[in-house]
């Protein structure tokens, strides 16, 4: 696991945000966590640039499919792995946001935070190998 | 006749024979004096050509004479006198050869031709011996010098040499002399011959006229001759052209006679033929019978009737007794004798054995002749072959029996009426149909019997129908049977004329169709009832003919969803499938068909008229014959409203089911974490894990929920593509391996091979993971589990058995309903939602498949589902 990874969490439900940056945290990440799609947009286009973003569909003020398209537009952020946390499984949602760009697409129910470190972990591996 | 003899010309051919002597006298005498006179010529040449020779030598003796001389007298002047001299020896040499020569050829003449030339050859030698003394003399001298001397002698050869000159002349002289006296002769003589030859040209030229004056008489005679014979050829002809006139003539006659004779006998030959001709076409045979001379004669007819080949033998009457059948002999005899004793003319009919052994019917007539006494003294007749007629007649008489035996008891009432309706004749059926004997009816009026208002209608029609003689037919009217019940009959009948055309009543029949009309009044009921049940019901009914594959919709069609009803093709309903379902439906009523299940139930979308689409569940059973079937009858319902709520209800459900997802993950999360925590009591460590348990099944709830209401929505298409389900088994198996070994199975995986299938893989993994699942779940421990995979034909058929505790009979058709869950199972283990198979369903379904489940309580469970295979084209693999 590559020391000191920065991760951002874009995501509006504070328990799960609490959750996921706990586990993240105890796992070695640096996690900066935003409460909805503007804050996770601006935050993701400010240095220093997060390793991977993980990011959350249904928020308030930006849903996250268009941070997601704003994203995969500029150069600066076109390059960050995103993955999408969603409670949606249709499979509409999920190729739209595959075919945006997303480097994942997980319903959090049916994932486990362990299993969420892993592939974070593993995008940041890739990320580096690069 | 002679032709005319013709002596003068026999006097002239006499004539003829002496002239042409005469000719030929005259002729040799011409050529002899033509001869004698080219005798005279020759012979005067050769006269003249010895004369000329004798002068030549002459010349030649003068000359050799001179050249002697010249020689003596050159030796004076030159004084070679040897070779004068002997110039002069040569001279004198040559001198006397020509000398001897002339000698020779004057011995030849005649004597008197001798002495006409006279003895000058001794003078002329006399005078050559003086002239060579005196010359020798002269030499001498000359050679002694003594030139003077010598004058003398050469004077003396001098006038020898003359001598000789002279002698020499006259011998000329006499010569010529000799030739003229010579041709003086010869010219007599031609003269001579002259005459003789005037004189016979002359006779020739007499004899020529003569033959000229023979000749015409000849040609006058001849063409006499030729005249007098074609006179005589002519009365010749005459003769012959009268004579071939009269053998014409004679001929002429016997032709028109011939051919009179020939045209009466044609006519009798064809008088005959026709008469034959005629016995054959009526088969008639005609034969007479001559008492007196016993003498029997048949036409050829006569013996073709018999089965005789004509004129094979004598006729006689034996024959014709033995030709006839034995049973028959006795009678036809019998009234043969009669005729022969009273003379009258009888009519026979018998039977006759032909040769082949062939039976035929003959009739035989007969008539007798008389005497002039009155005896019969023969019989004629004919006989004609009646076998064809007699077995028509058989024939006729068995038709009209068949045809009263079917009249009589044929099911339908065949009547008769006079004029008034009043009934002739029926027939025993009207005993059934009625309730009637005929006799109770013959004789009576039976129009009251008819219903009224249809025997008005019938008293209306009639005068028309007897006017245009027409037939009627299927005129059906009610008649009142004797038990006093209505019948239906239906008639069919004719106005029937007699003599003159006389109208003399109505013949008919009458069928009873009480039954089918009550058949149909049934059948109307029947209709009008399912029309009016299936308006209260609202359904759409519809009757598919497999075979021609038309469909037929009753007007609920029109009713509910605006489409045209009645019989259409099997595309009018197919057509109007929603776009995103026409393969899937299709596909299930295809598999339907192709098994062996009775009913077929399916829910889709349906293009109404205004192009909308309705939910319709439709509901078939189908027909089948020898395992194929051939036709579907079913009914559509509308249930847009109720899918309607449906959906509305998958919404809710899909909105809570999504908003129970955050607090849900929220809560996996956070005992998730808690679970990582250290230093927690053994105690709490447990309760956390069943938490997470219980969270972890209400996580599988929830999505089972959304998948349910997803599929139920209609909304969702899943994905359609080629899933290996060997390998997606394999994989599941794998994840599931540590549960199994819990449970100390054995599972098994059997395939035989199967191409993919068609469906959405994440879905139908889920397909399998659930049944496996549940297999393990509901065998006891160190239970048997069997996996299987195989194709058939166009399907792929995956199927899990096992030996667990099996599903009550009754809880089986309620398997896959949602929220459905069996007694025992429900014993067995609690947390089951009855979502698991519901889904299940929907998803195989939606691929196009179908799920069933076999079980016997106690004893294990198979549940199959099948999935069309993986077609290549337009499948995202």
């Amino acid at each position: 696991m590559s020391a000191m990874a920065r991760v951002l969490l874009v995501e509006d439900d504070k328990f799960l945000r609490r959750a996921c940056e706990a586990s993240l945290r105890q796992r070695g990440f640096d996690v900066t966590t935003a409460n909805d799609g503007e804050e996770g947009l601006r935050l993701a286009q400010a240095a220093p640039y997060a390793d991977v973003i993980l990011l959350d569909l249904l928020m308030p003020k930006m849903p996250g499919i268009e941070v997601l398209r704003a994203l995969k537009a500029q150069p600066e952020t076109r390059e960050i792995p995103v993955l999408i946390l969603s409670n949606s499984s249709r499979e509409d949602d999920k190729q739209q946001a595959m075919q945006l760009g997303a480097a994942g697409y997980y319903v959090k129910a049916n994932l486990s935070l362990r299993e969420l470190a892993v592939q974070v972990d593993q995008l940041v591996q890739r990320d580096e190998s690069h | 006749m002679n032709p005319p003899a013709n002596r003068s010309m026999m006097r002239l051919h006499r004539l003829y024979y002496v002239l042409a002597l005469f000719n030929m006298i005259t002729v040799g005498a011409s050529l002899y004096i033509g001869h004698e006179m080219i005798a005279t010529v020759k012979s005067s040449v050769g006269i003249f050509r010895g004369t000329q020779q004798r002068l030549e030598r002459y010349g030649e003796i003068g000359r050799r004479a001179q050249s002697a001389n010249a020689a003596v007298k050159s030796a004076f002047a030159n004084d070679d006198v040897a070779g004068q001299r002997k110039g002069f020896a040569e001279d004198k040499a040559a001198f006397a050869t020509a000398l001897a020569a002339e000698r020779r050829e004057t011995a030849r003449l005649s004597a008197d031709e001798q002495r006409a030339l006279g003895g000058n050859l001794d003078q002329i030698e006399a005078a050559m011996a003086g002239m060579e003394a005196a010359s020798a003399e002269v030499f001498e001298h000359l050679r002694a010098r003594t030139a003077v001397e010598a004058m003398p002698a050469m004077v003396r050869a001098d006038r020898h040499y003359g001598e000789l000159l002279n002698a020499l002349r006259e011998m000329r002289r006499d010569a010529v002399n000799l030739q003229a006296r010579l041709l003086d002769r010869q010219e007599r003589e031609a003269d001579v011959r002259r005459w003789y030859e005037l004189a016979i040209g002359f006779a020739v030229l007499v004899m020529v006229a003569a033959a000229a004056v023979y000749g015409r008489q000849v040609s006058i005679r001849l063409r006499r001759n030729d005249r007098e014979r074609s006179e005589y050829l002519q009365a010749l002809e005459t003769a012959q052209t009268a004579l071939r006139q009269q053998t014409d003539e004679l001929e002429r006659r016997v032709e028109s006679r011939t051919a009179e004779l020939g045209t009466a006998n044609r006519q009798l030959s064809q008088s005959e033929a026709h008469m034959a001709e005629a016995q054959r076409l009526a088969n008639i045979g005609s034969w007479s019978w001559d008492l007196r001379s016993a003498v029997v004669t048949w036409s050829d007819q006569q013996y073709r009737v018999m089965g005789f080949e004509p004129r094979a033998f004598p006729a006689s009457y034996e024959l014709y007794l033995q030709a006839l059948h034995p049973d028959d002999r006795e009678a036809v005899q019998a009234v043969i004798d009669k005729a022969l004793q009273t003379g009258e003319p009888f009519v026979v009919r018998q039977r006759l054995v032909a040769p082949d052994g062939t039976t035929r019917h003959v009739e035989t007539r007969g008539q007798a002749s008389h005497r002039a006494d009155g005896k019969v003294e023969g019989l004629t007749g004919t006989s004609q072959d009646i076998t064809a007629a007699h077995a028509a007649e058989g024939a006729r008489r068995a038709a009209e029996e068949q045809f009263r035996a079917y009249v009589e008891n044929t099911a339908e009432w065949v009547w008769a009426l006079d004029p008034r309706g009043h009934l002739t004749y029926s027939n025993r059926a009207v005993f059934e149909i009625l309730g009637y004997e005929p006799e109770e009816l013959i004789g009576k009026d039976v129009r009251p019997l008819v219903e009224p208002v249809a025997r008005a209608a019938t008293e209306r029609m009639l005068p028309e129908v007897i006017a245009g003689r027409q037939r009627w037919n299927g005129i059906v009217r009610r008649f009142r049977h004797k038990n006093g019940q209505w019948r239906y009959l239906e008639s069919s009948g004719m106005p029937v004329f007699g003599e003159h055309g006389r109208f003399v009543g109505f013949r008919g029949a009458e069928r009873d169709i009480s039954r089918r009309k009550l058949a149909e009044e049934a059948l109307r009921r029947s209709e009008e009832r399912f029309q009016l049940a299936a308006r209260a019901t609202n359904d759409v009914l519809w009757d598919l003919d497999l075979a021609t594959g038309e469909i037929w919709r009753n007007d609920g069609m029109l009713r509910l969803f605006g489409h045209q009803h009645g019989a259409q093709h099997f595309e009018a309903w197919e057509g109007l499938l929603h776009p995103d379902e026409h393969d899937a439906v299709r596909a299930r009523l295809l598999t339907f068909l192709g098994s062996e299940r009775e009913t077929w139930t399916d829910e889709y979308r349906f293009r109404r008229g205004d192009g909308s689409y309705a939910w319709v569940l439709d509901r078939g059973i189908a027909v089948r014959a020898d395992g194929k079937a051939v036709r579907m009858i079913g009914s559509m319902i509308d249930i847009t409203e109720r899918k309607e709520a449906e959906r509305m209800k998958s919404d809710f459900v899909s909105f809570v089911s999504h908003q129970l997802r955050t607090p849900l993950a929220g809560m996996n999360w956070m005992l998730e974490l808690a679970a990582e925590a250290e230093n927690l009591p053994v105690q709490a460590r447990d309760y956390i894990a069943e938490a997470r348990e219980s969270a972890a099944r209400l996580s599988g709830l929830v999505n089972d929920l959304l998948d349910i209401a997803r599929l139920e929505s209609g909304r969702t298409m899943l994905a359609r593509q080629a899933v290996r389900l060997e390998d997606l088994t394999q994989s599941v198996l794998r994840e599931m391996q540590t549960v199994i070994d819990e449970k100390r199975h054995t599972v098994t995986f059997e395939t035989s091979g199967a191409a993919p299938a068609l469906g959405d893989e994440q879905m139908l993994r889920q397909v399998v993971a659930n049944l496996v699942s549940n297999a393990i779940k509901y065998t006891p421990d160190g239970g048997h589990i069997e996996v299987r995979l195989m194709q058939r034909h166009d399907l792929v058929e995956w199927s899990v058995r096992d030996n667990g505790m099996g599903i009550p009979r009754a809880a089986q058709p309620r398997l896959f309903e949602k929220f459905y869950r069996a007694d025992n199972a429900i014993s067995k283990e609690a947390e089951g939602t009855g979502l698991g198979l519901h889904l299940v369903r929907l998803v195989v379904e939606h691929a196009g498949g179908q799920i069933w489940c076999d079980s016997e309580e106690g004893e294990g469970s198979r549940f199959t589902f099948t999935l069309p295979v993986a077609q290549q084209e337009g499948v995202r693999a």
